[in-house]
């Protein structure tokens, strides 16, 4: 019920078709489409938009050195004449979901938030831009677009979303009525708070979430593509190698440590398949405002990565500030006990590839193929044994380029592999999100618990976790554990 | 007679109701059938437990008497819950009925402008839609401004004991009947709901060696902000724990036959929380045993009430399974339990202020609303009876939201959903539990207590004190302490990492190994050293004087702050989930609104919305079976109204 935030959204229906509009709404909505467009000419547009006309530009990546994204038409519609009353931009791309997913994420990242289903109509119907008589529409519509998302759910998760969600639902009421009896009902002699059979119980139910994740997120990379982002330290060849990927010269080089200060995205076709290759910012401790910032934005980027390409320093061997980055890129989650801030969102899986550098100037014929081998004497303990790939090329020599290509369109196949025999269609982001969500929540009560952290908390993480599930579903959940407790324990002091 | 406000019956609702009011300036009549029976504990003898306890602080912060009262006669404290986390600690006490009795006996007779009537409240007195009175079976009229009805179980109250019923109140007590019909002919709806209680006991019947003890726990602290430490004579006492057999359980499913409730006889629901003894058996075949409780009723009384085992079945059947439990072979039954049937006003057809949409100015308030339990009637009677001397005032009515305190969790699950069993709270009724803790009542509904003038000048000015050194103490750890060997040799003897750099004291107590008095101790020697190397030092420094004692006992401000410390990560998301509640919270919907006028909307969310009259959206949005649809639909409307500034 939020209305004085702008919101964005892609207009037209999903699919490859020529054109796909992008619409914003909302009071900030010409200020947040500024920054992204640009003249034909690159130019940064006049501050008096001309309403209602059709114009020709730029849709750029402020984010990425301006890098452009599409030529685009646009339109403004000035408040109150538009659909939604609100100032409202439509973006019209060339239809590529790779390129509306970019710009819609790109519009968010520039203050925007992602719309509900049916939030434009509905905002055109709150202002009473719809005649009233259509109420009793609107109604339907907004109900269809529930029912319409379990339909799909049954159809085309064959029954998948559906029954994997009431399920997950079930377990999830069940673990929370276990701890809410015990902190309601503390005098009955009942062994409610097992926190090992909690923690499996959740275990397996986030299993079964990420599975579905898992499902969704590989109808999309099968559609949109794989998402690869190379990271590690300062100067050890990242642009050089994005560049020597790319086959162009798309990234600064040089070297000065901390040259790239934000990430670049770009788009190739490998043998028919679509991959984006994201540089980032070189991680490091000692930073100064403007890296650290880049360095953030190079996490936030790492989030969304179905692959991280890992660049080493063949000459330098594996340092404590690789092993660092190393331990931050194998933990998922960061972790959410007690004083838990902000967490990792990050719910799906991300594949990890060694990448050691500079073969070139290496003048011994040691080449390990595997981080066991490599790291034997500077970093044992627990990664020795991860048997995470590595390999070993030369970015301004070109070497082992292909090697790595081809690895990258095996990971493809892997990503989507089953998708198409599943007919799984892709979760929208929403979905995405709220699984993603869901899963952190219960990662989340799971280090609780087995933390002996005060039930309470785990509590809440719980509850959190079910409304977004709740949110998934289209309903919410809230008598259902005071119900489940009193059907399954018998309590009454 | 004339009064501002008249409040029917002197149970644990109606008490508060008219100390509340009276409070407030009001002159106010109490009216109740015998003035030597006041706030009776009908079934257990006891006060608190969780969720409750929460009420009941709450109740003391804003001026009612239950904690005091208990606190005053007090033979048992437990502290529930010291296994989890302090956020859902709670206290019980346990307490003598009579000793209760005279305690609020005393707290009414020494209110000013607050008078207590003998009789039987027969009808309510209306002038059209507005209320003017009631009338006593004596034919007496009292005018009133106000009217705060707290009934009980009173209403049409019927009492079964196997297949033998009679009407009744409460045990040996008549039932209110010409109330219902005046309630029915003002077009409220009425329903049934039932409740129990268990068979009392003689203690000396009672085989006590046969039974765990349950000692006191006086360290728990006390239930009112305002009673100082336990007086040494107020003596202390055990309960004691048993258990059923698989004969006890043999025993009652013979008698099922007779029961009442399985031969259809009681149509009110009961609640599921509080099953009676025959309910457990048979819904949970699988188990080999219950619980009971075994609770003095009053301090060296005869009269051990078994909590556990409340049942209506008849009194033959109730002797046999009770010395069927280890223990009790050889027990007399002082007097046996019983099923109550009573009226119940569905809840929805009240405002948030309970007064009833239907009369203004007649108000209602505890068991009589469909919930169970003293705390939730008291909670409810202070309420209403604010909320009538609020209406005498012509001010508005005090209705915080549901992220303020568990009694508007209460009341806005009362009148958005409705009751279909006795309501009793629960934590987890509270969806921002983490914020709505024990020991911050003050810190939360001070200053509404202050606003409505409900406190004591003395009162008021100690929990102002309170919550000022609770806020000192919370900047006073900001300070900053650097590694130094004896500091760092005093945490490694706590089990903690030495520092490398400067940390605040703040930084020290969010370690999870590290207490209140840890860091007490690590900023004393810090300061010794200061003062050593500044040669001259007034030893604990500036407002050394004024720091709490060091102490981590439940109430204690190192308590409260080391709470805050550790699960600061956990309050600042439940802060972020009362935010985006509040968001749908401010949209309001005027009272008057007319849903007849939203289109769109299905015919059951129009009945329902029209029924509640939710004051929010987000209200609108709690209502069983409104659905999305219909909140998307009726925010279009809202657009029109201007918002509330005040949020
Ligand atoms: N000999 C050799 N030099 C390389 C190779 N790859 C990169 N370099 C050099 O290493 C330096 C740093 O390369 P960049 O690509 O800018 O490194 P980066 O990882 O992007 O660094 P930051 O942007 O600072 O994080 C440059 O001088 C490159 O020419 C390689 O395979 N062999
Ligand atoms: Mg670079």
């Amino acid at each position: 019920m939020q209305d004085t935030d702008t919101i964005v959204a892609v207009a037209t229906p999903p699919g490859e078709g020529g054109v796909g509009i992008v619409r914003l709404s909302g009071p900030t909505a010409q200020a947040v489409a500024a920054c992204a467009l640009r003249s034909p000419a690159g130019a940064a547009l006049a501050a008096a938009w001309p309403a209602r006309t059709v114009r020709v530009g730029l849709l750029v990546d402020p984010g990425a050195d301006g890098e452009v994204i599409d030529e685009v038409i646009f339109v403004y519609f000035a408040a109150p004449r538009s659909y939604t009353t609100e100032d409202v931009i439509e973006i019209h791309c060339h239809g590529s979901p790779a390129v509306l997913r970019r710009a819609v994420s790109l519009l968010v990242g520039l203050g925007a938030r992602l719309a509900e289903p049916g939030e434009f109509t509905r905002r055109a119907f709150e202002a009473g831009r719809l005649d009233l008589n259509q109420a009793e529409a609107v109604a339907d519509l907004i109900r269809a677009r529930s029912d319409a998302a379990r339909r799909l759910a049954v159809t085309q998760l064959r029954g998948g979303l559906a029954t994997v969600l009431a399920a997950s639902r079930q377990a999830l009421a069940s673990a929370r009525a276990r701890i809410e009896a015990a902190i309601d009902f503390p005098d009955e002699d009942l062994d409610l708070l097992d926190p090992h059979r909690l923690i499996a119980d959740l275990t397996q139910l986030r299993e079964g979430l990420a599975e579905l994740l898992e499902n969704g997120i590989r109808a999309r990379v099968l559609k949109e593509g794989l998402t690869v982002v190379l990271a590690g330290r300062p100067n050890v060849g990242k642009s050089a190698l994005l560049n020597a990927l790319l086959g162009k010269d798309r990234a600064i080089v040089d070297a000065t440590p901390g040259t790239t200060r934000d990430f670049l995205a770009e788009e190739v076709l490998w043998h028919g398949s679509p991959f984006t290759l994201v540089d980032t910012a070189g991680l490091r401790a000692d930073a100064g405002e403007v890296e650290r910032l880049g360095m953030e934005r190079a996490r936030a980027k790492l989030a969304e990565a179905d692959v991280v390409l890992f660049v080493l320093e063949a000459t330098a061997g594996w340092t404590p500030e690789d092993r660092a980055i190393f331990a931050e890129l194998s933990d998922g989650d960061g972790g959410g006990s007690g004083g838990g801030g902000a967490g990792d969102t990050n719910g799906h899986s991300r594949s990890l590839v060694l990448v050691w550098n500079k073969i070139d100037l290496l003048d011994t014929g040691w080449r390990p193929t595997r981080l066991g081998e490599a790291t034997e004497t500077a970093a044992p303990g627990p990664f020795a044994a991860s048997g995470v790939p590595a390999l070993w090329l030369s970015a301004t020599r070109g070497d082992a380029l292909d090697e790595l290509r081809a690895l990258l369109r095996e990971r493809l196949r892997e990503r989507a592999f089953g998708a198409e025999a599943h007919e799984v269609l892709a979760l929208t982001i929403r979905h995405e999100q709220a699984l993603q969500s869901c899963c952190c929540e219960l990662d989340r009560a799971v280090s609780n618990l087995g933390a002996k952290q005060p039930v309470e908390l785990a509590a809440l993480d719980l509850q959190r976790a079910s409304r977004f599930l709740g949110e998934l579903a289209g309903e919410t959940t809230s008598d259902a554990v005071l119900a489940e407790i009193f059907n399954t324990f018998c309590v009454g002091k | 007679m004339q009064a501002d406000v008249v409040v029917i019956g002197g149970g644990h609702a109606g008490c508060e109701a008219a100390l509340a009011a009276a409070r407030m300036g009001m002159r106010t009549i109490l009216v109740t059938h015998d003035r030597e029976r006041l706030a009776q504990m009908s079934c257990n003898p006891a006060i608190g437990g969780p969720g409750k306890s929460h009420i009941v602080r709450e109740i003391d912060v804003l001026g009612g008497m239950m904690a005091r009262a208990a606190d005053r006669v007090a033979l048992q404290y437990r502290l529930l819950n010291r296994s989890k986390g302090p956020a859902v600690w709670s206290l019980r006490v346990q307490c003598p009925i009579s000793g209760y009795c005279a305690a609020a006996r005393d707290f009414v007779a020494r209110q000013e402008r607050l008078l207590v009537v003998e009789g039987d409240a027969m009808d309510l007195v209306a002038e059209g839609p507005v209320i003017s009175g009631i009338r006593l079976a004596s034919g007496t009229e009292l005018a009133a401004t106000a009217v705060v009805v707290t009934t009980g179980t009173f209403l049409g109250g019927r009492c079964f004991i196997g297949l033998r019923s009679f009407s009744a109140g409460r045990w040996e007590e008549p039932p209110s009947v010409g109330l219902t019909a005046a309630l029915v002919r003002f077009g409220l709806q009425v329903g049934r709901l039932k409740t129990g209680t268990p068979p009392r006991l003689a203690r000396q019947s009672i085989d006590w060696e046969r039974f765990a003890e349950q000692p006191s726990e006086p360290e728990a602290g006390r239930f009112s902000y305002f009673t100082g430490p336990l007086p040494e004579h107020q003596r202390q006492y055990c309960c004691h724990v048993g258990y059923t057999t698989e004969h006890t359980h043999e025993i009652i499913r013979a008698g099922l036959d007779r029961s009442p409730l399985y031969a259809g006889m009681i149509r009110g629901v009961g609640p599921r929380y509080c099953p009676s003894i025959e309910d457990k058996v048979v819904r949970f075949p699988d188990r080999s045993r219950h619980q009971l409780f075994l609770e003095p009723v009053e301090r060296d009384g005869d009269m051990i009430y078994p909590n556990g085992i409340s049942t209506s079945l008849p009194e033959d059947v109730q002797l046999a399974f009770v010395r069927s439990i280890p223990g009790l072979e050889r027990a007399e039954l002082m007097r046996p339990g019983y099923a109550v049937e009573y009226d119940f006003v569905q809840p929805t057809q009240l405002r948030m202020d309970l007064g009833t949409r239907a009369i203004r100015g007649l108000y209602l308030a505890g068991q009589i609303n469909g919930t169970t339990g003293y705390e939730e009637a008291a909670g409810q009677g202070l309420w209403a009876g604010i909320n009538a001397a609020r209406y005498c005032q012509g001010a508005p009515a005090y209705v915080p939201d549901r992220s303020r305190c568990y009694l508007a969790v209460m009341i806005d699950d009362l009148v958005t959903r409705g009751c279909d069993e006795p309501y009793r709270m629960f934590t987890s009724r509270a969806e921002h539990r983490l914020a709505l803790r024990f020991d911050n009542a003050h810190v939360r509904l001070l200053d509404d207590a202050q606003h409505l003038g409900v406190l004591a000048d003395a009162d008021r000015a100690l929990l102002e004190a309170q919550r000022e050194r609770l806020a000192r103490e919370r900047d006073h750890l900001g300070k900053r302490v650097h590694p130094r060997e004896a500091i760092n040799a005093r945490l490694v003897v706590a089990g903690s990492a030495p520092l490398h750099a400067a940390s605040s004291l703040d930084e020290l107590l969010a370690r999870p190994e590290l207490t209140y008095m840890d860091v007490r101790d690590i900023e004393r020697i810090a300061s010794g050293v200061d003062a050593g190397a500044a040669s001259s030092g007034g030893g604990e420094g500036a407002g050394g004087d004024d720091r709490p004692e060091v102490s981590i006992a439940p109430g204690s401000i190192g308590f409260q702050v080391q709470m805050e410390v550790k699960y600061r990560g956990y309050i600042n998301r439940q802060e972020e989930e009362i935010a985006r509640f509040r968001r749908l919270e401010a949209r309001q919907i005027p009272g008057s609104f007319d849903y007849g006028r939203v289109t769109g909307l299905s015919i059951e969310s129009r009945q329902k919305l029209a029924a509640v009259r939710p004051l929010s959206l987000g209200q609108a949005s709690r209502i069983p079976g409104v659905t999305p649809a219909a909140i998307a639909l009726l925010s279009v409307f809202l657009k029109a109204q201007p918002r509330d500034p005040r949020r």
